[in-house]
């Protein structure tokens, strides 16, 4: 086998992988990636049940019930809309009301999402990303200010 | 007084670290033996300089001044002294400051042990070194100043995430630094190399256990991370495919196939400029990996706008860096001789294979990585990409790169017998076919590729261990000509088996317990029982209890299987004092099948608490498996052959110990 | 003197160990400096031949194979041997002492010149261990650290709570303050000043947000309190916070309606009122005015926020005395112009709340007499004053 050849089959080799690799990705961006919404965003597109989805926001003051066992329902709300979510499990440490939250699952009939995943923020200074763009977005927080709901007269914060 | 000495030494550090740039590289230019010589002392310097200035801010920890804004924000006077120490480094300067420490700890290691390597060339790497510890070192005193001072004192720190307040956060960054800082080494080697237009098989052979010591470390590294973050985050799960993740595993992943290609440098001089491109894209990924998770651009796209001097500062580095090395490499690259000649099946081939393979990965996870950034700043959409991305295209590609494993150590340099190979790894593939069905027999669930993975990861044990069958002749020679040969075998080949074989151990665990894991959620009332995996777990109720900063409510679960008792866990909730925060503390119980994950809940009234139970089969071998490949990899790096290289071979010690001290 | 001293020395030291090497006698380095750089590589390419050699007797490679790699590795030899790299000449660069002497010359002045940019020279180290035990002084943070100390050690002391609490909050202390609020309040009972301070701490500590804890403590904090302004302007902004925009507008311009043209936190409503109306795209003119004559005035602090906590951390006498001041003007006022029913309640209120049942029946019977035509305030009056226990 000359040089030449050798070096073909082997390029040829690594292209046939590279290739493999591309379709996969490109399969996978299509099917396992899973968009952020809004509660304004739901009640703006038509997003069909049973697709899956994360869905962000505010958890709305008053709206955390206990229900048998483990379940737990909730609103999450980015102040113009609300969207009640279901969820069966623990939810997270820093979970309170008022506070962002990230969860992941899909729309139920009747407009119910039913989450099987529940982010809430990580630390004290962390909202979840998707979160605090959207209440950026409307104009609820401003940069490297004070948290959603703040535009509020700010004699408030001295804060270091 | 302490604190400004430590403050006056970062300063000097970076002067130092200046000098070490120029003048070496210079004297390598005009053939000036001073100005060479200049490199070594340097680098030594600089390094004791970044010790002075680290223990100042150590101490300052350890003592509790306030009057440092860094220890203010980041500690809290009730903390306990280990969280404390660890405490340096949890926070972004501190952690800056040990990134710099551990940089100059590599070229201070180049300069006390690299006296086997020709002036030149030492005098260019560790130029380049110093260049980038001195971006990095610019950075840190006009961005991330760990010594910064406040005035007037405030009365008490403002505490440590509690999350960060655990052993691991002791050893988990040092180790994971070290790694990514290792590969610097690796770039700075590939850019004196291109310099001088010298890269050779010589070339291979002293980068070669730089490279090897920072992907030990980063394997461990991560590891530790993804065991930290297991028993941590009370979910169970032990692997995200978080960004801040994939920013370490990606380095792994072309540190790894760096490793291998340098194989074939260094005994055929073949892949030259492929191996230089490894060099210098592994550490750009290490670049990238500080960029991502240091410039906030993760936690929200917008933080970077917020505060642009960091994440603009960082980017900057790392375009220099990544830039100018591949501006370098295209240059230099086609000038590059070709090496010898081998066939595709054959050592190289299998090499080559690996390359592409892991390569590839590297690129899909990447692109996973970058792709929500990119699509969100593009069009502004929003989406995650998660597990289910990363199980679609990371693991595919993983298959091959198993099933072909066993394969490579067994074919010969420039052309392999594949068939002979084949029948030495008879007995490998009966085992697998073995585990296979003794895993369908047992667990009789799950996902049919489950049995198919198990017996994978039998496969490469086995694999790895038919090589060293097959080197000792066992089987066909008496006892003592067996045991003769075990002995003479070069430590490499045990470093390559015993690494390989860690490889299946851990493919074993993560497919174990990613197929076969039970969860169970429930209310449990005080006297109630649950049943999982075999274990009768009893709620006995909860109680009180008070730690050094921080009060709890510890839940009371008799473990008992077949009527036994076995033991207590106490998973608890957490209040820290400061910051207030709550977490969750796992209750574990190892077993040899597994492990007994106990997390507790909220209240649920009535004296019900919800309690969330899994049951992780093998989930251990994960670990385990990465610290196999740890220990292959200091085997190998123990061999004489990296010692070698140096005419006063006899007064040197180890270049081997260096990194590990 | 001691830190420019430590400075000097490792700067010495630095320089010293830089120059070394500069300054050494260049003949000693250079023939090491010549041989060594062949012979690095050449050791290299030798130990792969003895490690070829090696295999080949252990078998693990047949004899042809050995063969060519022991050619490849010997060409590599060569072409190692015949490199012209390591021509290393010692003098190449004529003034290496210039340079040397520039280098020390140079560093140290930068470095002073950095370090005097980025550091404090004259900043003392203050470990947390030798600030506390001065226990002679009474700086506040001394005064917490022994409170602190004392509520470790019995945290059922809901009075040491109920000092500390202010004392964290006016400190930037936030989450502290709320959980001292907190144990005060559950130790040693309600009050309002607990409850307004505890709904600071919660809000503060949440950079502004009024959270739910905040919430619940205005809210409780309101009944107690009716005529406090902060709760009512507060819970307008978490109602803004939740989305229900119209609610908060209301109250902004309730409070703008009762506002004394003077107020000082007047401007902020207004500005909240005006973002209210933005977000909802309504006009934002007219602003709300209680300025007319004959408008009622609030007797609720008409004070900023600043002004409230001043007025809260003034001793009870003095408080007393001040509100009392306003309940006066608010009186003054009235008698001035007595139709305005809202602010004759207000003021009934007032006396009973301050224990003056005599102004407050009073008062009643002048409201009653400057409101007399209107039917529908004398009904109002009448059930206030069964409410308050007024009617005989």
């Amino acid at each position: 086998m000359t040089r030449r050849r050798r070096r073909g089959i082997m390029i040829a080799g690594a292209l046939v992988v590279l290739a493999a690799a591309v379709g996969l990705v490109l399969a996978a961006l299509r099917e396992s990636i899973v968009f952020f919404h809004t509660p304004s965003d739901l009640a703006a597109k038509a997003i069909p049940e049973g697709q899956r989805i994360r869905l962000g926001g505010l958890v709305a003051v008053g709206s955390v019930k206990r229900g048998e066992g483990v379940d737990v329902q909730f609103a999450i709300t980015d102040t113009a809309e609300q969207v009640t979510v279901r969820y069966r499990g623990v939810l997270p440490d820093l979970f309170r009301e008022g506070q962002g939250v990230v969860t992941e699952g899909a729309l139920e009939s009747g407009r119910v999402f039913r989450a099987d995943t529940v982010l809430a923020k990580h630390d004290e200074n962390y909202m979840p990303r998707e979160v605090a763009d959207a209440l950026k977005e409307k104009g609820l927080w401003q940069h490297g200010g004070p948290p959603p709901g703040t535009g509020t007269p700010q004699p408030a914060v001295e804060k270091k | 007084m302490i604190v400004e000495l430590g403050h006056f030494a970062l300063v000097l550090a970076f002067l130092v670290a200046l000098v070490q740039m120029i003048l070496p590289m210079w004297g390598a230019r005009i053939g000036d033996v001073r100005l060479m010589g200049v490199g070594a002392p340097a680098a030594l310097a600089q390094f004791g300089l970044l010790i002075i200035a680290f223990s100042a801010l150590m101490h300052a920890y350890v003592v509790s001044d306030f009057s440092v804004a860094n220890v203010y924000a980041n500690s809290h006077s009730t903390k306990p002294l280990i969280y404390r120490i660890s405490g340096v480094w949890g926070n972004h300067e501190g952690s800056m400051l040990l990134w710099v420490l551990i940089l100059a700890l590599f070229g201070a290691a180049v300069a006390a042990f690299g006296t086997n390597l020709p002036e030149t060339l030492r005098a260019n790497v560790l130029a380049v070194q110093a260049s980038i510890a001195l971006a990095f070192l610019l950075f840190i005193l006009l961005t991330s100043n760990p010594f910064e001072r406040l005035d007037p004192v405030p009365a008490d720190g403002r505490g440590l995430n509690p999350i960060l307040q655990d052993p691991a956060l002791a050893f988990h960054p040092p180790f994971l630094y070290a790694g990514y800082v290792g590969f610097s080494m690796a770039y700075s080697f590939a850019i004196a190399g291109l310099i001088e237009g010298r890269t050779d098989a010589a070339w291979a052979r002293w980068v070669r256990p730089w490279t090897l010591a920072a992907w030990m470390f980063l394997t461990v590294g991560i590891a530790m991370g993804s065991w930290w973050a297991y028993y941590e985050l009370g979910w169970g799960g032990w692997w995200f495919w978080d960004p801040v993740e994939n920013a370490s595993f990606m380095p792994w992943l072309a540190g790894t196939a760096l490793l291998h290609s340098a194989v074939v440098m260094e005994k055929r001089e073949a892949l030259k400029v492929w191996t230089i491109l490894l060099a210098i894209l592994t550490f750009s990924l290490s670049l990238m990996g500080a960029f991502l998770v240091r410039s906030g651009v993760l936690s929200s796209v917008h933080a970077f706008a917020v505060d642009p001097k960091r994440g603009v500062f960082i980017l900057a580095i790392m375009l220099l860096f990544i830039g100018g090395g591949l501006m370098l490499y295209a240059a230099r690259a086609p000038s590059l001789r070709q090496g010898g000649l081998f066939a595709p099946l054959s050592r190289e081939g299998g090499l080559v294979l690996n390359n592409v393979l892991l390569t590839t990965a590297t690129g899909t996870v990447l692109v996973g990585t970058l792709y929500p950034l990119a699509l969100e700043s593009i069009n502004g959409a929003k989406i995650s990409v998660g597990a289910p991305y990363f199980n679609a295209t990371f693991v595919p590609l993983m298959v091959p790169l198993l099933l072909a494993l066993p394969f490579g150590p067994l074919l010969g340099w420039k052309r392999g017998d594949v068939a002979a190979a084949m029948q030495r790894l008879m007995i490998a593939g009966l085992l697998a076919i073995v585990a296979a069905v003794v895993a369908l027999a047992i667990v009789q669930r799950g996902p049919w590729l489950a049995p198919f993975a198990i017996a994978l990861g039998v496969w490469v044990v086995a694999g790895a261990l038919s090589e060293l069958a097959f080197r000792v002749k066992a089987g066909n020679a008496d006892r003592a000509e067996v045991f003769r040969r075990l002995r003479h075998l070069p430590r490499s080949v045990y470093g390559t088996a015993i690494a390989h074989a860690g490889v299946g151990v851990m493919v074993i665990g993560i497919a174990a317990t990613s197929a076969w894991q039970s969860e169970t959620i429930l209310t449990m009332r005080p006297g109630q029982t649950v049943q999982i995996a075999g274990y009768d777990v009893a709620f006995t109720g909860v109680a009180p209890a008070e730690g050094p900063n921080y009060r709890e409510v510890i839940g009371l679960m008799q473990v008992s299987r077949g009527g036994s008792r076995i033991t207590e866990l106490s998973p608890s909730k957490r209040q820290y004092n400061a910051p207030p925060q709550a977490t969750s503390e796992a209750g574990i119980l190892n077993a040899l099948a597994g492990d007994l994950y106990v997390v507790l809940g909220d209240e649920a009234g009535d004296g019900a608490w919800s309690v969330r139970l899994y049951f992780n089969p093998l989930v251990r071998l994960i670990w385990i498996g990465a610290v196999i490949m740890f220990i292959g990899g200091a085997c190998s790096l123990s061999d004489r052959r990296l010692r070698v290289g140096a005419p006063r071979r006899a007064r040197r010690r180890l270049p081997a110990a260096a990194p590990a001290e | 003197m001691l830190l420019w001293f430590g400075l000097a020395v490792l700067t010495a030291v630095v320089v010293a160990v830089l120059l070394r090497p500069l300054l050494a006698d260049g003949a000693v380095d250079s023939s090491s400096g010549e041989a060594r750089d062949p012979a690095a590589s050449t050791a290299v390419y030798r130990d792969q031949l003895t490690e070829i050699g090696a295999e080949r007797a252990r078998g693990l490679i047949g004899a042809t194979e050995a063969e060519a790699a022991r050619v490849e590795i010997a060409r590599r030899l060569l072409a190692a041997a015949d490199s012209p790299k390591g021509t290393a000449t010692p003098s190449a660069l004529r003034d290496v002492r210039a340079l040397a002497l520039g280098l020390a010359a140079c560093l140290p002045v930068l470095a002073i010149v950095v370090y005097l940019a980025l550091g404090a020279p004259g900043q003392p180290g203050q470990p947390f261990a030798a600030r506390a035990p001065e226990g002679t002084g009474t700086s506040v943070e001394q005064l917490v650290t022994r409170v602190e100390e004392r509520l470790r050690a019995h945290p059922e002391d809901g009075r040491g709570w109920d000092v500390i609490a202010p004392v964290y909050l006016r400190l930037g202390r936030y989450h502290e303050a709320a959980n001292a609020f907190q144990q005060a309040l559950r130790l040693v009972g309600e009050s309002t000043d607990r409850l307004a301070g505890l709904a600071e701490a919660h809000m503060l500590a949440n950079d502004g947000m009024v959270s739910e804890a905040a919430r619940k403590a205005y809210e409780r904090l309101r009944v107690l309190a009716p005529d406090r302004m902060e709760p009512r302007f507060w819970l307008a902004v978490a109602a803004e916070q939740d989305g229900r925009l119209a609610e908060a507008e209301k109250v902004y311009a309730q409070l703008l309606t009762e506002a004394n043209a003077a107020a000082p936190w007047r401007p902020t409503v207004g500005e909240r009122w005006r973002a209210v109306r933005r977000k909802q795209n309504l006009p934002t003119e007219p602003v709300p005015d209680g300025t007319a004559e004959s408008k009622p005035t609030s007797i609720a602090p008409a004070l900023s926020r600043e002004d409230v906590r001043t007025i809260q951390q003034l001793p009870e006498e003095e408080r007393r005395r001040m509100i009392e001041g306003m309940v006066a003007g608010l009186d003054q006022r009235l008698s001035e112009n007595g139709r305005d029913l809202e602010g004759w309640q207000r003021l009934i209120r007032a006396y009973t709340v301050l224990g003056r049942r005599e102004d407050a029946l009073a008062a009643l019977a002048r409201a009653r007499a400057a409101l007399s035509e209107e039917t529908q305030a004398q009904d109002t009056l009448t059930s206030l004053a069964r409410s308050l226990g007024l009617s005989s």
